[in-house]
């Protein structure tokens, strides 16, 4: 057995998860390979030196001020300092559809371009490709109870040349297309802006992306999006363009 | 992972929100959130931001937690993507990343324990600071398998949850940074030791 063939399994050599094959083919090695025994060894120090992270004083008060924040968010869930939490009604979702229709000419879906997470340094100029079979599917899956769908966060940069005026107008956007949307949007203090959508359906999904995109010339990167029966936690970053290049 | 609270969570009064069932929930959360946000982002300040919102979230999306997943995966992720958050504002803000090291260990001035003599203690937190450097040069995705696996103790399927990844992709990921974890430390190691024995270096 060579050193190349087992050299992938070698790290995983204290994983329950390895199995009992795959442990006694790197076990047999490492007794005829001092490299190899050598390396496990190093590995395995490095892991232990890990291990000693769990270790941490945690604060004591750190519980007590999250059950305060809840309840204080629960209080006021109005204005609460530089944020804007609006509630928006629209009537009815064939009326978002129609908005979006507008802004694509078309039904589009929403096939962001995958990204890893440092991938806003390449933004991508394409940013949605959209079928009809899509648009069905994401019809449909307006008809999943919200209680049976799944909640994922979407992380989303956006790079604008004038960050404020893009947020502002995408608020206005959102605020002529959301059914009871609510939105926070909330400075970083150095020019940028969270924004919050906390509870997007799939079919919102794509007019809200819709609207990030009319909402000024901006490149949008986002990680890839493969399920319909989800409601998204949608997190909005938006950058001055080539700040950070 | 499941907690010697976890039996007392009853799910359906969390997605209620019902604010005692919220608050066993935190309660017996905090220390692993506010842990992984720790070691993600290597300042107290930082995880104790994060750790908030990540509870926040966890309160807002609770009515619509499925159950798929286990409680504990599901605010594992929502706490790891607050933390990816956390660390793409840093992108924007570089000056964070220059925070004294030693910022790391100690949010609230608690007393060390009296173990280890002053030296011993200097030692290690030379170690711990070697780590955290070098575990910063490693990709995030790296970072990120790392410390659910040898902190956390997750396992591979846990892991693939909460990254929303294959169970495979988390094998082959794990494979990869424990391999460069230890030889960056030893490398590390080796460049120490240079420095402590300069007539060696000299020439």
């Amino acid at each position: 057995m060579s050193c190349k063939s087992v050299s992938h399994l070698l790290p995983l050599f204290d994983d329950p998860e390895l199995g009992t094959e795959d442990r006694a083919t790197v076990a047999a090695h490492v007794a005829t390979c001092a490299d190899c025994a050598q390396e496990l060894a190093t590995i395995r120090e490095a892991q232990w030196q890990l291990a000693s992270w769990r270790d941490v004083q945690v604060p004591a008060t750190g519980p007590e001020r999250v059950l305060a924040n809840v309840k204080d968010a629960h209080a006021s869930p109005a204005r609460k300092g530089w944020r804007w939490r609006l509630s928006l009604q629209l009537a009815s979702a064939l009326a978002a559809c129609a908005v979006v229709a507008i802004l694509w000419g078309g039904w589009p879906t929403s096939h962001l371009v995958p990204s890893e997470f440092d991938g806003a340094a390449q933004p991508s100029p394409m940013l949605f490709m959209a079928t009809q079979e899509e648009a069905a599917q994401s019809f449909a899956a307006r008809s999943v109870a919200l209680d049976a769908t799944l909640v994922e966060p979407m992380h989303i940069t956006v790079q604008s040349a004038d960050p404020a005026a893009f947020v502002a107008s995408l608020v206005d956007r959102l605020e002529e297309l959301s059914p009871q949307l609510s939105l926070d949007v909330r400075p970083t203090g150095d020019g940028s802006f969270l924004v919050e959508l906390p509870a997007v359906t799939q079919d919102l999904f794509s007019a809200v992306l819709a609207a990030i995109r009319s909402s000024g010339p901006v490149t949008v990167d986002a990680n890839a999006l493969d399920q319909l029966d989800t409601v998204w936690e949608i997190t909005l970053f938006v950058e001055e363009q080539n700040k950070s290049h | 992972m499941p907690s010697e609270h976890a039996e007392t969570i009853d799910i359906a009064r969390l997605r209620a929100r019902d604010p005692q069932m919220f608050e066993a929930v935190v309660r017996t959360h905090y220390d692993r959130v506010y842990r992984l946000a720790l070691r993600m982002l290597g300042n107290a300040a930082d995880a104790e931001d994060v750790a908030q919102e990540a509870f926040m979230k966890v309160h807002r999306s609770a009515p619509r937690f499925r159950g798929d997943s286990s409680l504990s995966t599901w605010i594992y992720r929502i706490t790891h993507n607050v933390c990816l958050d956390e660390l793409r504002r840093r992108k924007r803000r570089p000056l964070i990343q220059g925070l004294p090291s030693s910022a790391d260990d100690a949010p609230s001035g608690e007393p060390e324990d009296d173990g280890p003599t002053p030296e011993e203690a200097a030692c290690a937190a030379d170690e711990r600071d070697r780590l955290r450097q070098v575990l910063e040069s490693l990709p995030i995705e790296f970072r990120s398998v790392l410390i659910l696996r040898e902190v956390e103790d997750l396992s591979y399927d846990e892991i693939a949850s909460v990254l929303k990844c294959p169970i495979g992709t988390v094998r082959s990921r794990l494979a990869r940074a424990r391999r460069l974890l230890a030889e960056r430390l030893q490398r590390s190691d080796n460049h120490e030791l240079q420095e402590r024995l300069p007539s060696s270096a000299a020439f």
